[in-house]
């Protein structure tokens, strides 16, 4: 059984969703109240929830558009369920960095800006990929745990330091770096999940790992209980012309491959119109997570 | 037709952890001029009088009420419906209800003058009485005045109560005591339940210039069944609810409860140009701080042949903040209504320590009474006061205890101390 609120697969008589504790009879027709998660049509025209009486009160993280130039730009956006953002979106020149704060943890919004900033201040440093990542995770582990450690602050990160003929990419979890050219598509990085761990010990083969409710459940993510992290690294030679894009797991749950991708960006003239563009996609689809997307086009 | 208007007056900013949200709700009525006819009657009204005429009423006090009585159906508009019921230990209708033409009008005086005072106040059986009159006409502006010298015998207590809750919603009831001889807080839990007024007439040939403002003021109304209905969050509780003015009048136990986060209290009939101030405490679920809550929704309701229309609207907000400049100020609107009802309380202690012999108490008690209403401008209070206490500085509460005060001095305080001053607009 599906949540209706964050999609998680949960066992059929479960009553709460163990991923965002949303109720999993509510009616998912739209955006829920952020504390009793009561439906869309709970919600009154002045944003009050008609049970609880809470109103969402906006926040700044909630749509984020940067734009470095008509060739780098992203967007990050709260999505059409979630109460609140916890992607987090970091661009300079040279580098993006792209997290996803796990939404069960505590403080998921503290945990993906404490990773994407320290990780772009240490690319920007001239550190190596592995140190940016490590810096990353000890601002993450510095965040106050307010509970128990069990679901302390954690976030996934995807980060790249984009040169002129090859970018550095390191992530940790399942967020995504994707390159896109005429016949060199691909996705560059490997999802840390629980499908792609089995199927690649051989436990278990592709169809029937992806079959189990755990499949997209990540393996890798920065985080308290993650101090032994060891993050992914590699360096892509551009094969030509073509663009990166970095992204959460809220957009790329409505395009599972690369050519569901590439048909909707086309050959991209400008950055963020193509960023908005795969947002928007991921909201007419539902938007039942967070969705960030980011785009360095090389010309 | 009679409009209304709801608004809000409260600092909706709490500081972190804080569950306990206040507001006053002023609704006000405009739409009909004053002394024009109502214009939206289609049930009518209804005007009932209920005269003690037991055994302690003989001589002056049954002559006074014979001659305000007269007075009043002189002066009932034609297109009202009156009755008369004469009350001791039992109840007559000694005149049935009929518009107030000249011939019924006729009728009535002469029966008003043949009552003889006899027995003993049996309350309930009066109350029993006018509400069977008051059932002939449901859609009617349904008004009672009810006349009494004494106190209500002890065997009457349980039924008393009883029919009082009956007659909540059937009909409204002024309460009126005349002489020293009753009791203060019995007679104001009958107006108070029957959403009326409730004072002392001391001298009898006060009574028919009262009896006619109370007349005045029950053809005045326009709308009646006129209710608040307070909306409050799944785990909010609604810690009182009074009306605050014109007088101070718990309606708190009054409440019924349409739907699970929803409670009813009765406000009665309207005229078309009135204002009252209510105070509502809400205890909520705290949120956290940059968190907004709505915290309750005021709706005026009005019931017309079992149709139920809103009238008005205001909304109770609560928002947690960690700014201490915004979370400690108290709004003055709800500043003076606290203030108000701390009058009240305080002169109703104070009357009762006094009563009891405890002077030091009574002192403190009706010292700080006399400081409130010196603060708030309550002239009409530090009035009454004055005729209980001797004042050596209003500013700080300083008395003395009066020797020699009068039994109908110390029953007005105590009948009036619930009359409020209306704030000021800012």
């Amino acid at each position: 059984m599906l949540c209706p609120a964050c999609t998680a697969d949960m066992p059929e008589d479960d009553i709460y969703c163990e991923d965002c504790g949303a109720p999993m009879t509510l009616d998912a027709a739209g955006p829920l109240c952020p504390k009793c998660h009561a439906g869309a049509e709970e919600i009154d025209s002045d944003g009050y929830c008609s049970s609880c009486g809470f109103r969402r009160v906006p926040h700044e993280r909630d749509h984020i558009e940067i734009e470095l130039s008509p060739n780098m730009a992203g967007v990050s956006d709260r999505g059409r369920k979630h109460s609140s953002n916890d992607d987090y979106l970091v661009m300079r020149d040279g580098i993006i960095v792209v997290c996803d704060g796990v939404s069960s943890s505590q403080d998921a919004m503290l945990a993906s800006k404490a990773a994407g900033d320290a990780a772009a201040d240490s690319i920007a440093a001239g550190k190596s990929m592995q140190d940016a990542i490590a810096d990353a995770l000890a601002a993450v582990v510095a965040l106050p745990v307010a509970r128990s450690d069990a679901d302390a602050p954690s976030t996934t990160i995807v980060a790249a330091r984009i040169g002129a003929d090859s970018a550095e990419i390191a992530w940790a979890g399942d967020s995504r770096a994707y390159w896109f050219g005429p016949g060199t598509s691909q996705q560059l990085t490997r999802d840390d999940s629980w499908l792609n761990e089995v199927v690649s010990r051989g436990v278990m083969d592709e169809a029937s790992a992806l079959a189990s409710r755990n499949a997209h459940a990540v393996t890798k993510w920065l985080g308290r209980d993650a101090a032994d992290l060891e993050p992914s690294v590699l360096r892509f030679e551009y094969p030509g012309d073509g663009f990166l894009l970095l992204c959460t797991d809220g957009l790329w749950n409505y395009a599972q491959t690369v050519s569901d991708l590439e048909g909707l960006t086309g050959e991209p003239c400008d950055a963020l119109i193509t960023a908005r563009t795969l947002v928007e996609f991921a909201n007419a689809g539902g938007g039942v997570d967070n969705i960030t997307a980011a785009i360095w086009i090389r010309k | 037709m009679t409009t209304f208007r709801a608004e809000v007056f409260q600092n909706q900013y709490l500081p972190q952890g804080a569950r306990e949200v206040h507001a006053i709700v002023t609704v006000a009525s405009e739409g009909a001029a004053v002394g024009s006819p109502p214009s939206f009657l289609p049930g009518g009204k209804m005007f009932g009088i209920l005269c003690d005429v037991s055994g302690s009423m003989e001589g002056e006090k049954l002559q006074a009420a014979k001659d305000a009585m007269l007075k009043v159906i002189e002066l009932i508009p034609p297109d009202v419906h009156f009755f008369v019921i004469a009350g001791a230990t039992g109840s007559t209708v000694i005149v049935p209800p009929a518009p107030a033409i000249p011939d019924h009008k006729t009728q009535a005086v002469r029966a008003v003058k043949q009552l003889r005072a006899d027995g003993a106040t049996m309350i309930s059986t009066w109350l029993q009485k006018a509400l069977e009159q008051f059932q002939m006409m449901p859609g009617a502006v349904r008004q009672a005045l009810l006349l009494t010298d004494g106190q209500n015998d002890r065997t009457d207590a349980g039924p008393l109560a009883a029919t009082i809750a009956h007659c909540q919603g059937i009909f409204q009831c002024d309460c009126r005591g005349v002489g020293t001889d009753w009791d203060v807080q019995q007679l104001k839990a009958i107006g108070n339940s029957l959403l009326g007024t409730t004072d002392i007439i001391a001298r009898p040939a006060d009574m028919a210039s009262d009896f006619q403002a109370v007349l005045a003021s029950a053809v005045g109304k326009s709308v009646s069944d006129i209710a608040i209905r307070l909306w409050t969050p799944a785990g909010a509780k609604v810690l009182f609810c009074k009306q605050v003015s014109p007088a101070l009048v718990d309606l708190t136990g009054m409440a019924s409860s349409p739907n699970p986060r929803t409670l009813q209290y009765p406000t009665g009939a309207w005229s078309g140009n009135e204002s009252r101030d209510y105070h509502f405490a809400i205890e909520v679920n705290p949120g956290g701080v940059g968190d907004e809550m709505l915290a309750g929704r005021a709706t005026l309701v009005m019931t017309q042949n079992s149709v139920e229309t809103k009238i008005a609207e205001a909304r109770i907000l609560a928002v947690w903040t960690d700014d201490e400049a915004k979370s400690t100020r108290i709004e003055r609107h709800v500043a003076h209504y606290t203030g108000q009802a701390d009058l009240a309380e305080s002169i109703q202690a104070g009357l009762e320590a006094k009563s009891k012999g405890r002077e030091d108490e009574a002192t403190a008690l009706l010292g700080k009474a006399v400081r409130i209403a010196h603060e708030s401008g309550n002239e009409a209070t530090a009035k009454l006061l004055r005729a209980v206490v001797d004042i050596d500085d209003a500013a700080t509460g300083t008395v003395r205890l009066k020797r020699n005060v009068t039994k109908e001095d110390a029953m007005a305080l105590e009948t009036r101390s619930t009359k409020t001053k209306r704030i000021q607009k800012a």
